[in-house]
């Protein structure tokens, strides 16, 4: 259903969702947009919006009357789906026998304002991790089967976005439960699933109005206009492949720190490492799940030895992963252009700005 | 039943503290014997070592013979903090002059018997496991003992700090505009200081590739007052293996 609601509405529906979900949303922290859970709806950072640039980062007041004035939070909502260090295995000496017990993940979450790219970056997840994947992925599963998405279109977007190139519209068109787009003067919500029906239904709603679908429409074209940056990614995969001995990794290389930040701001990368904690005083071992990184020396070391010691070549891992081996592992791009990876490199690498390097050689 | 020694060298005694902080944990495992602490006890045999746990950098004559004889004794020998594994804050010194600095210090250096430079163990023994940090993180000291006891190699990262702030949730500081050498320090700590929204200043010492020369141009291109490297080569890791070969590199 498409419907319009008056803009007081939203508590309603918040509190409504609240009832049967842990919310997690945009909160304002010390001058950053994060996400976390929240109780309340004024908990969202309305009325503030951020400049975004390469390795640079500020929040400040927004200059419009819009409550979803920002943008979207500095990490991604994955780290919700797949927390970045837990415990899933215990071992236990009890009387002189070994005990197992399996641990999961038991939450019920709604996402609450998931914009475009993010709502993209599930869904490649969900190939990564259960679609496209011969060994569906139990925690993720769980967690994923119970999850309620509101997703909110974007007004404007950030300097570092390049969403579109990435075959993302600024409002979904699919993936979420929800579906809200905040016009001059009420809210449009669409909804995606009889769930996201069934919370709209309980508000003081109308049929939406012919011109309010066009004003919608034509938010997402001035989003799409105002978008800065753009990566070209035809016939990219093959470009890749023809220049994988080309110097500009080694240039690349130079410039980069290996500091892992890229892989962990970015919605998709889902590379993980399983450490054993032994603990000999409680006769107890915990088998715990970690957030890894292709830029972590020890990724690539078998038997002591990196095959990916240099910089460069970590580098190009993780660049040839996003836009050439993951087209060849899941059939679509590893990337969903949000934009993370430039603001929140310390080394000021910037992915569109290498895409145009690497289309010259 | 193994038999544990702990060893002071220069250093001010911090990182033989974290042992205090474990003493449940070792009384509760039970097979451990501890026969050389002199900070702990008055009754200190030196004998054969599974374990050799040595704090402190050398910086005397009697110190290189001290520390063979340890690893003549050891099964493991184990640096624990900076000064053990790149020197310490003293070796400072080490890129200055020596006989200047001496005579600055002491009112009679003549009695002075001490080498010019201040030493991490590895420049005259073989070390099996370093654990950095000026002082060390106590979990890792409990990953070392367990790691012995079960016949595995302990688990001590090699990644950089910032691979921890990031699982930690905490946005970049640099990127918010204070200096941090997160990008090429070694982790272990937990991101301690950017996760109190302050730069990490390299305690922990630096990670095997560390991109100092282009960490140094984002400092000056932030407007950050001050030579990065340098800041580097007058604290606690100053003598480590890499930072000094940067230096000779530079020099
Ligand atoms: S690669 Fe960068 S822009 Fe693309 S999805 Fe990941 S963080 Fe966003
Ligand atoms: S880019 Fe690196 S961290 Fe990200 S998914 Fe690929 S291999 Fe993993
Ligand atoms: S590209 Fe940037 S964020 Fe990624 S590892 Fe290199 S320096 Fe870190
Ligand atoms: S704050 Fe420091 S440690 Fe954390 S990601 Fe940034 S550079 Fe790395
Ligand atoms: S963040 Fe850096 S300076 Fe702070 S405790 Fe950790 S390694 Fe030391």
């Amino acid at each position: 259903m498409i419907v319009t609601v008056e803009k007081s509405q939203l508590e309603k529906l918040f509190n409504l969702i609240k009832k049967e979900y842990e919310i997690v949303a945009p909160v304002l922290r010390e001058g950053v947009i994060g996400l976390s859970a929240v109780n309340s709806l004024n908990q969202l950072p309305f009325g503030y919006t951020e400049v975004e640039e390469k390795n640079f980062y500020r929040v400040e007041k927004s200059n419009d009357k819009y409550m979803f004035s920002y943008i979207r939070a500095s990490f991604p909502y994955k780290r919700f789906l797949i927390p970045p260090e837990f415990t899933f295995l215990k071992v236990k000496r009890e009387n002189g026998k070994l005990a197992f017990e399996e641990l999961t993940i038991e939450k019920k979450y709604a996402f609450f304002d998931v914009r475009g790219c993010d709502l993209r970056g599930i869904e490649v997840l969900d190939n990564v991790f259960l679609k496209k994947n011969q060994h569906p992925d139990s925690y993720y599963e769980k967690v994923r089967k119970n999850l309620f998405i509101v997703s909110v279109t974007c007004r404007k977007p950030s300097d570092v976005c390049f969403c579109y190139s990435m075959g993302v519209c600024p409002k979904p068109k699919r993936g979420f439960d929800i579906l809200i787009t905040e016009l001059d003067d009420v809210l449009l919500l669409e909804t995606g699933t009889e769930k996201g029906e069934k919370f709209v239904k309980k508000l003081d709603y109308r049929d939406a109005r012919e011109e309010e679908i066009e004003e919608s429409k034509k938010i997402e074209k001035n989003c799409i206009k105002s978008l800065k940056r753009s990566l070209n990614t035809e016939g990219f995969p093959e470009i890749l492949y023809r220049n994988i001995e080309s110097n500009i990794w080694n240039e690349i290389g130079k410039r980069c720190f290996a500091c892992t930040s890229c892989t962990q701001v970015c919605p998709t990368c889902f590379c993980f490492d399983i450490v054993e904690k032994n603990n000999v005083n409680e006769g107890l071992s915990e088998r715990v799940r970690i957030y890894d990184s292709c830029f972590n020396p020890d990724f690539a070391t078998v038997h002591r030895f990196n095959i990916r010691e240099s910089i460069a070549s970590r580098y190009r891992q993780w660049y040839m992963h996003k836009f050439a081996y993951w087209v060849d592992q899941f059939g679509e791009f590893g990337c969903v252009g949000c934009g993370r990876c430039i603001t929140w490199c310390p080394a000021s690498i910037d992915v569109t700005e290498e895409e145009k390097k690497i289309r010259k050689l | 039943m193994i038999n544990i020694g702990v060893f002071k060298f220069a250093s001010c005694d911090g990182c033989q503290l974290s042992f205090f902080e474990i003493v449940e944990e070792i009384l509760k495992i039970g097979d451990i014997n501890i026969s050389f602490f002199l900070e702990a006890q008055s009754k200190n045999r030196f004998d054969e070592f599974d374990i050799s746990f040595v704090e402190g950098s050398i910086s005397t004559p009697e110190d290189i013979e001290l520390i063979k004889k340890i690893r003549e004794k050891s099964k493991k020998v184990v640096t624990i903090g900076a000064c053990a594994t790149s020197g310490g804050i003293q070796s400072i010194r080490n890129y200055l002059n020596y006989k200047e600095i001496l005579e600055y210090v002491y009112p009679s250096p003549e009695y002075i018997n001490s080498l010019e430079k201040s030493h991490p163990s590895s420049d005259f023994i073989e070390v099996d496991y370093e654990l950095r940090g000026c002082p060390i993180n106590k979990k890792h000291l409990l990953e070392v003992i367990n790691s012995f006891l079960l016949n595995k190699t302990p688990n001590l990262p090699r990644y950089p700090v910032c691979l921890e702030c990031k699982i930690k949730g905490n946005p970049c500081v640099l990127v918010l505009g204070k200096p941090c050498l997160g990008s090429i320090t070694v982790a272990g700590c937990g991101s301690i200081c950017p996760s109190y929204n302050r730069g990490c200043y390299g305690c922990f010492g630096p990670i095997e590739k560390p991109n100092i020369e282009h960490l140094q141009e984002i400092f000056k291109e932030k407007g950050f007052k001050g030579d990065m490297f340098e800041d580097i080569l007058t604290s606690f890791n100053a003598y480590n293996r890499t930072y000094r070969e940067q230096y000779e590199k530079e020099s």
